[in-house]
C-alpha cells in the first residue's frame, strides 16, 4: 500500500517517531537556549571554558554523523527500489560512522577528565557534559536501531515494513539535527 | 533522487567546512551570526532532504522550521547582548 506523506497522520516514519523527535529537539533545544542565557551572564567564563574545547575533533564528528546520514538516507532510497544488499551495506557504512563518533566522543571525554574539566568546574562545563552525554547515549541507541534495522532488512528482505526502516532512519537523523545545533553552540559561539 | 542526496550531502560537507574556517578565523559578532545561520540551513537541509520532511504535511514542515528559527533567534539574541 502506498503511503501518503502528504496527510498530517503520515509523516515519514509515521507520526509517532515524529512526536518523539519534537519532544527531543524541544529537550535539547531548552538546554542549549538555557545555556545561551546563562552564558550572557557569564561571558569572559564560557569564553575560556569553550576555548578548551577541541574544535577539531568536534568538526570531524560533524563530518562523521553527515556522512553516517547520507549513508542512513541513501539505505531508505535503495530500500524503496527493492535492492535489499545495496540497503544492507548503505547501513553498515552508516554504523561504522555512527561508531567512529562514539569512539571520537570518547577520546575527547578522556583529555577533558585529564585535564580536569569535570562537571563540577563550570556551568559550561556542566553543560557541556550534560549536553553531550545525553546525545552521546541516543547515538549509541540509534547505532543499536540501526543495527537492529540491518539484520531485519536482510532477515525479511522484500517481506520487511517501509515505515520500520524509515523510523530507523527518523530517530539516526534526529541524533544528526541535535549535533548539528550543539557543535556551534558549544564549540563556536562563545 | 540518488543525485539529489548526494549534492545535499556535498552542501553539508561545505557549510561545516565553511563553518570551522570561519571560526578559525575570527569570532567576531558577525562571524558567530553567520556560523549560527550556516548551522541552521545544515539542520533545516538534513530534515527537509535526508529526512524526506519536503513529503510530509505543511504542519511538520512548519513546525521545523518554527523551531530551528526560534532556538537560533534565541541564541544570537543572548550572544549579542
Amino acid at each position: 500500500m502506498e503511503i501518503n506523506y502528504k496527510s498530517i497522520y503520515y509523516p515519514p516514519g509515521g507520526i509517532l517517531i515524529w512526536i518523539v523527535i519534537y519532544l527531543e529537539l524541544i529537550t535539547f533545544g531548552a538546554a542549549m537556549v538555557a545555556l545561551g542565557y546563562y552564558g550572557m551572564a557569564e561571558r569572559a567564563q564560557f569564553h575560556s571554558d569553550s576555548q578548551s574545547l577541541n574544535k577539531t575533533i568536534a568538526a570531524v564528528n560533524t563530518v562523521f554523523l553527515l556522512t553516517s546520514g547520507f549513508f542512513v538516507a541513501m539505505a531508505v532510497h535503495f530500500f524503496k527500489l527493492n535492492m535489499i544488499n545495496k540497503t544492507a551495506q548503505q547501513l553498515l557504512w552508516a554504523i561504522l560512522f555512527g561508531f567512529g563518533f562514539l569512539l571520537l566522543k570518547l577520546v575527547e571525554y578522556h583529555d577533558k577528565l585529564e585535564a580536569g574539566f569535570t562537571m563540577e568546574k563550570s556551568s559550561f562545563f556542566m553543560f557541556y557534559w550534560l549536553l553531550t552525554g545525553f546525545h552521546w547515549i541516543h547515538v549509541l541507541v540509534g547505532a543499536v536501531i540501526l543495527i537492529i534495522t540491518r539484520r531485519s532488512v536482510l532477515k525479511k528482505r522484500d517481506k520487511a515494513v517501509p515505515e520500520d526502516i524509515e523510523a530507523g532512519a527518523a530517530f539516526w537523523h534526529m541524533c544528526d539535527l541535535i549535533w548539528l545545533l550543539l557543535f556551534p553552540v558549544l564549540y563556536l559561539l562563545f | 533522487m540518488q543525485r539529489s542526496l548526494v549534492y545535499t550531502y556535498l552542501g553539508l560537507l561545505a557549510l561545516t567546512l565553511s563553518v570551522a574556517a570561519l571560526a578559525a578565523v575570527t569570532t567576531s559578532r558577525l562571524v558567530i551570526i553567520t556560523i549560527l545561520l550556516f548551522s541552521l540551513v545544515k539542520f533545516w537541509l538534513v530534515a527537509f532532504r535526508f529526512m524526506e520532511l519536503k513529503k510530509a504535511h505543511t504542519f511538520w514542515k512548519a513546525l521545523i522550521i518554527i523551531f530551528g528559527a526560534l532556538v537560533a533567534a534565541l541564541l544570537i539574541l543572548f550572544r549579542l547582548r
